[in-house]
């Protein structure tokens, strides 16, 4: 296989697999209102990489995941611990929580001499470079380790989400009803945070700590701006990981930006989010805008014909409503002009009059709005 | 349900039978005692003792921050008690989870979750099927039936955000009725629901009451009181009172109750009145 198409595999299987397994507990996150709390965990595991790496000298798995696992679980519940005393509220407990340990995971990298992480690359992530870090079993050559340990994750992660629907959508929506059924919310929230660390720690090699964020929150926020059933919110939050992934490489590549591929795909998602935000048929900014404009019509045409029994003419319902409602003769010709279109008035120059079906449209606002 | 309270305490207890409490289906369906709640060090409930019996509609009326909420999310094992303990038919409620139905207060969750009107229904079946197990055909139906009962079933598939007040309430109550339970406990059923929704709930209460369950409701129309339950429990930190309406439902309690909050003891006066003169 030629050399550069097959790191450029590579590379989206690596996006395509980091986007797909983010997406699936990211999900949860957000329903849970917890999008800070995936930030926090997915900068705080920074230590926690550190000692992992302290304890077995390179990225063994075996040791990394569950140092990594720990100091999630850690940041979780310190916040909990700091926010419960009551005196902070929970995004103050948050805030200080994780950029001390985050900041203490910079601290150690920097003065550790022998532990080789590179920072830019534990803070921004290489996914170019995937292919150059293999996972090397019994002498053999596995191919890229990031492919592997991304791809387990995603099996877990998928084992968890269908494994535990019921119980994470109940303990999700409603936690005092499950616990009252016996299922155990709590649990349910350390599970799912175990997830999050997890999944951070293995999608931080190829995205880094920042913006493995990003694929958490982002294509789940977009994916709920278009749907009302959550299974299909987490299947289109895995679309949209995925589609910021192509997009993002594409936008990376050296003819268009020739910058960092990462960035570019946490760049594409926050771009696929404005574009669904804009334009969702029934949560989106434009829907909102013009159910609020044909709203205010259809209040406007229902004053104009309210007013029409007693206005013969264009003049005097001008007048009338000039006086009343401080209406422009423009606003209320623009009102006539919409009516005349839906058939419910025959206007001249001079006079306005009311047609039969004008007329039983007056009849129904009246029964309507009873005087 | 499968489970008979009498082949749920076959189950031998040892706490229990160390306690002179016995075990039997004639134990109540609910027995709090000197039950104390602290939030922090603030107590919210304070040495309650209550015994309640089986087969009634059971108001729990008092002022607010008086511990109602607190009361059914001790019984139901939400809140760990700072002293004393709950026993449902006898046994601890984690023994007898199967034969309590709870519906908390409808504003507790976020409506704007992605899930349809049959889907929140069909958790009430979750507690049978217990983990892993997914709802199939036969809780399908019953979800549904439950939507008839309480006349939403045109609602099935419709998303939960899209509910008025009163139907928000109608799908918490087709939940609650899909657990299949012998004890309801309903925080503020009527909270928020027009008049229509109001007598079609105290109706579907009342056919529950005339199957034998109990009903427990927070309730805070006194105004109603006497002509929605049988009995009520007056609570105000402590327990001011408990027993049939017609007993404890008098001026002096409800004094005791709410204190010098004079609108609603001139509500509660006018149903008094409405009482005596034997009208509902």
């Amino acid at each position: 296989m030629d050399p550069e198409l097959y790191r450029t595999c590579i590379v989206l299987l690596t996006g395509s697999l980091t986007a797909a397994t983010t997406a699936l507990v990211g999900s949860f996150l957000v329903l849970r209102r917890m999008a800070l709390i995936g930030d926090a965990i997915s900068h705080a595991i920074l230590p926690g990489i550190v000692i992992g790496f302290l304890l077995s000298t390179q990225r063994h798995p075996l040791i990394l995941l569950p140092a990594a696992a720990a100091a999630g679980l850690l940041t979780v519940w310190l916040i909990e611990l700091i926010y419960r005393s009551r005196r902070l509220s929970e995004d103050a407990s948050t805030a200080v929580v994780f950029p001390a340990l985050f900041a203490l995971g910079v601290l150690m990298i920097a003065r550790i001499r022998y532990v080789d992480l590179d920072l830019d690359c534990v803070i921004f992530g290489r996914i170019e470079d995937v292919d150059r870090r293999p996972l090397v079993l019994f002498g053999t050559d596995l191919g890229p380790r990031a492919v592997w340990l991304l791809g387990i994750m995603l099996l877990l992660d998928l084992l968890l989400v269908v494994g535990l629907w019921k119980e994470l959508k109940i303990s999700t929506f409603d936690p005092a009803y499950a616990e009252s059924l016996g299922f155990k919310p709590l649990r349910i929230h350390y599970l799912l945070m175990t997830a999050v660390s997890l999944t951070a720690i293995a999608a931080f090699e190829a995205v880094g700590a920042i913006l493995v964020v990003a694929f958490l929150v982002v294509p789940a926020a977009t994916a709920f701006l278009l749907t009302n059933r959550l299974w299909l919110m987490v299947a289109l939050a895995v679309l949209f990981g995925l589609a910021s992934v192509v997009l993002g490489y594409v936008l990376a590549s050296e003819a268009v930006l020739n910058s960092q591929g990462a960035a570019a795909m946490a760049v594409a998602a926050g771009l696929l989010f404005l574009l669904v935000w804009l334009l969702a048929p029934h949560h989106g900014l434009l829907a909102a805008i013009l159910r609020r404009r044909r709203l205010r019509l259809r209040f406007a045409e229902d004053l104009v014909l309210l007013h029409l029994e007693q206005a013969q003419t264009r003049q005097e319902i001008c007048q009338t409503l000039q006086e009343r409602l401080r209406w422009s003769d423009r606003e209320t010709e623009r009102i006539l002009a919409a009516l005349s279109r839906r058939g419910w008035l025959s206007c001249d120059d001079y006079s306005v009059r009311l047609t039969p079906e004008g007329v039983q449209a007056v009849a129904e606002l009246r029964s309507r709005y009873p005087a | 349900m499968s489970q008979t309270p009498d082949a749920a305490a076959r189950v031998v207890d040892l706490t229990l039978a160390q306690s002179s409490a016995s075990s039997d289906s004639s134990a109540p369906p609910i027995e709090v005692h000197d039950l104390t709640v602290a939030y922090q060090t603030r107590p919210v409930l304070w040495d309650v003792d209550l015994t309640l019996p089986e087969g009634k509609l059971i108001a729990i009326v008092g002022p607010n921050g008086a511990g109602k909420t607190t009361l059914l999310k001790a019984v139901v094992d939400l809140i760990s008690p700072a002293a004393g303990w709950v026993r449902i038919y006898g046994k601890p409620y984690r023994q007898q989870r199967h034969l309590v139905a709870y519906m908390p207060q409808r504003t507790s969750v976020d409506w704007d979750f992605p899930t349809s009107v049959l889907d929140v229904v069909l958790m009430g079946t979750y507690g049978r099927l217990g983990w892993f197990r997914r709802p199939g055909r036969a809780e399908r139906s019953l979800a549904r039936r439950c939507l008839e009962r309480v006349g939403i079933a045109n609602l099935a598939r419709r998303q939960i955000s899209e509910l008025s007040g009163g139907q928000q309430q109608r799908v918490f109550l087709a939940r609650a009725l899909a657990q299949e339970a012998r004890i309801y406990l309903m925080d503020e059923p009527f909270a928020g629901v027009d008049a229509t929704t109001e007598r079609a709930i105290i109706q579907l209460l009342r056919q529950l009451r005339d199957s034998g369950r109990t009903v427990v409701a927070v309730h805070h129309d006194l105004q109603s009181i006497p002509e929605y339950f049988d009995w009520v429990v007056l609570l105000n930190l402590r327990l001011i009172a408990a027993g049939p309406v017609a007993d404890v439902f008098t001026p002096a309690n409800l004094q005791r109750t709410y204190g010098g909050q004079l609108k609603i003891l001139t509500q509660a006066a006018e149903a008094l009145l409405r009482r005596e003169e034997g009208r509902p």
